[in-house]
């Protein structure tokens, strides 16, 4: 395992100049996210320029965006599983690749989009105090978590078995593979149950004296 | 602790005094003819400033009622008042002028002070009545 | 491992490249976050590991009050007692408001702001007075206006309807609260445990009523202004990144007084008691007067009435 993981380690620093390139201009827009979000840590969430009237912006929008990216991202393997397209085998791990990325992502909108990360092990099931079977957020980062660390497991057993040269064994990554791919819409559908639940009450409202208040974009006053 | 926003107290109004009560527009019809400092009963005894809402009920029963039940005027203290001395109840006088009944209150406050983005000049009218209907 | 000897040399000085680009890395990253170093609020090491409100038994609760006085007394240099009011039995609250009476003239929105210590400067304030034109629409959420100039309050031509929390017997924001920060009590007041609340809105956009409100910044209060009567879940100075609402002023209502916008009340607009006890003000109120509750056709149950009658 460890070889596994020191090539992998080593190999993020070969690359030609248009690799370089490309990695400096993705941790420069990094280097910029963090220190914005040094800042909202220091200042509060005042910076982001949300308010009581706009009380969910751009993070939640993101992340509704990419749990979609990834339930997506899985729907390239079905070709190859279930319709037993050979070409499409070759994309699969690339896939599987982005759906990790969109995952992590996603839960990393959801802690930033926190007023008090530092509380977050309240969201931890056994120390914390989960409301389980009542919010749908708790559902939300369940289900998300398992997604992400199905395809993680798809991801690293296939990328290790081809490592050491061996094909990989199905039974070991074909079942998760097709959980994966029923997983997919259960994001899709508690995410979509996480929004709509929110505005359950306040949807049918105007927006100005409910609480509804998801501003995906700007809106003219 | 909380301070009053206006202290209790009974201003007398000398000087030329508008009467503005409706109908109302006798002197004697309150004020008790034989002794000024009391105010007329049916039966044409006095009644004391302290009760002044006895002469009130005379015409007004109803608010009266209210009054009494607490479901109209201002109180103050406790909620669960088991003596009177836990309790202010706002006589009739301490809020209505009794020559110009009409409740007058001049002070109010400002709006709320939104970020500058949040400031509307204008005031949105949408005009479905589906959205109307449930509201 | 056998890569690792082939390319051995190749290997050496991408490493040193690498070592450098990834030092220089560490080093943007410490300037990027430099930020942090003048951070508004770091909770101590206790306020950290501090359990929910439920789970604290009566010693927790003692050291615990013990500990936020004196960083109240450090900060505002007043002293005071965290008091922790429990529900009184036979007590469910209720509230009713007198539209046909009321003037907008905003005196609970400040005697409010006042009594619970909200943020001045962002202003929090807990109750919204809408204004809507009579003629017409009637009351109509819509048109309503709720920061309308206060020269034009008390005009014979609007309603006035002030929203508050409306403690409602379903409510929709502790349904959807992740961590139980924020849940229902005995007497029908919907509390937060600002030392729980993990600072995700989820509440606040699942609230119809709009009676949430979120510290995007550091709550500031200036000490002189400081409401010294303090309970545990109501009006204790916040913190940065919680939530908080209106809570019917426990730390009054559970020893028997009025809340602060009914006593700031100059019409007698504003009713409060208890919904248990027949002869209070509210029960013969809502048996009497013409009432209804704001948007009645969510299920939510408000213990909060509006009332119509002259």
């Amino acid at each position: 395992m460890l070889p596994f993981l020191l090539h992998g380690f080593r190999s993020v620093f070969h690359g030609g100049k248009a690799y370089w390139i490309w990695v400096s201009a993705l941790l420069f827009f990094v280097l910029i996210g963090l220190n914005v979000y040094a800042r909202q840590l220091a200042h509060g969430l005042v910076i982001t320029g949300m308010g009581d009237e706009v009380s969910w912006g751009l993070y939640i929008a993101n992340f509704a965006f990419l749990v979609g990216m990834a339930a997506a991202a899985v729907m390239m393997v079905i070709p190859a599983y279930i319709f037993k397209d050979k070409e499409m085998h070759k994309i699969v791990i690339f896939s599987e690749m982005f759906a990790v990325a969109a995952m992590i992502m996603c839960l990393l909108f959801v802690i930033v989009d926190l007023g008090r990360p530092d509380r977050f092990w309240h969201m931890v099931p056994v120390i914390g105090f989960f409301n389980w079977p009542g919010s749908l957020l708790t559902w939300d980062v369940i289900v998300l978590h398992v997604y992400l660390f199905l395809n993680l497991y798809v991801c690293a057993y296939v990328l290790y078995a081809t490592f050491h040269g061996r094909k990989p064994k199905p039974l070991f990554y074909v079942p998760v593979v097709f959980l994966a791919i029923a997983w997919a819409p259960s994001i899709h559908t508690v995410t979509a149950f996480f929004v709509s639940r929110t505005w359950w009450t306040t949807l049918l409202e105007h927006r100005r004296h409910s609480g509804g208040k998801l501003q995906l974009l700007p809106q003219p006053r | 602790m909380p301070l009053p926003f206006f202290r209790r107290r009974f201003i007398p109004r000398y000087g030329v005094i508008k009467l503005n009560h409706g109908a109302n527009d006798r002197c004697y019809n309150c004020h008790l003819i034989q002794d000024r400092n009391k105010y007329a009963a049916n039966d044409g005894s006095g009644i004391m400033h302290e009760n002044v809402e006895k002469m009130c009920a005379r015409c007004h029963g109803l608010i009266y009622k209210d009054w009494r039940n607490g479901t109209h005027g201002v109180r103050r203290g406790k909620w669960s008042a088991q003596t009177v001395f836990e309790r202010q109840t706002f006589d009739c006088t301490e809020c209505h002028d009794p020559h110009s009944p009409r409740f007058q209150f001049k002070t109010y406050a400002s709006p709320p002070v939104w970020p500058d983005k949040y400031i509307r000049s204008t005031i949105i009218v949408t005009d479905h009545e589906s959205v109307s209907e449930s509201s | 491992m056998d890569k690792d000897q082939q390319h051995g040399d190749l290997n050496r000085r991408d490493f040193i490249t690498g070592m450098a680009v990834t030092l220089a890395a560490v080093g943007a990253g410490a300037a990027a976050l430099s930020p942090l170093t003048n951070a508004e609020e770091i909770p101590s090491v206790d306020a950290f590991l501090q359990e929910h409100y439920k789970r604290l038994t009566a010693e927790d609760k003692k050291k615990i009050f013990a500990r936020l006085e004196k960083k109240i007394e450090k900060t505002y240099g007043v002293r005071t007692t965290i008091k922790d009011p429990k529900p009184l039995d036979d007590v469910v609250y209720g509230y009713t408001l007198n539209i046909g009476r009321c003037i907008g003239c905003r005196k609970c929105v400040y005697a409010c702001m006042k009594e619970n210590n909200t943020s001045r400067n962002p202003q929090i304030q807990y109750i919204r007075v809408l204004r809507m034109k009579k003629e017409g629409r009637g009351i109509d959420l819509e048109s309503a206006d709720h920061d309308y100039p206060q020269n034009e309050a008390g005009d014979e031509n609007y309603y006035y309807m002030p929203v508050q929390c409306q403690q409602c017997e379903n409510p929709p924001c502790v349904k959807v609260c992740p961590v139980n920060a924020t849940w229902k009590e005995k007497d029908g007041i919907v509390v937060i445990d600002y030392n729980w609340c993990i600072g995700c809105r989820y509440c606040e956009a699942a609230c119809p009523y709009h009676a949430r409100r979120f510290n995007f910044a550091k709550p500031q209060v200036p000490s002189r202004e400081l409401n010294p009567d303090m309970a545990y879940l109501s009006n204790r100075p916040r913190y940065l990144g919680v939530m908080e609402k209106c809570t019917f002023c426990l730390h009054r209502t559970r020893v028997g007084r009025y809340p602060a916008c009914v006593e700031a009340c100059p019409t007698g607009a504003r009713k409060f008691g208890n919904l248990k006890d027949p002869e209070s003000e509210v029960r013969k109120i809502i048996e009497n007067e013409r009432v209804y509750v704001l948007k009645e056709e969510l299920g939510t149950v408000p213990k909060f009435y509006y009332v119509f009658a002259k």
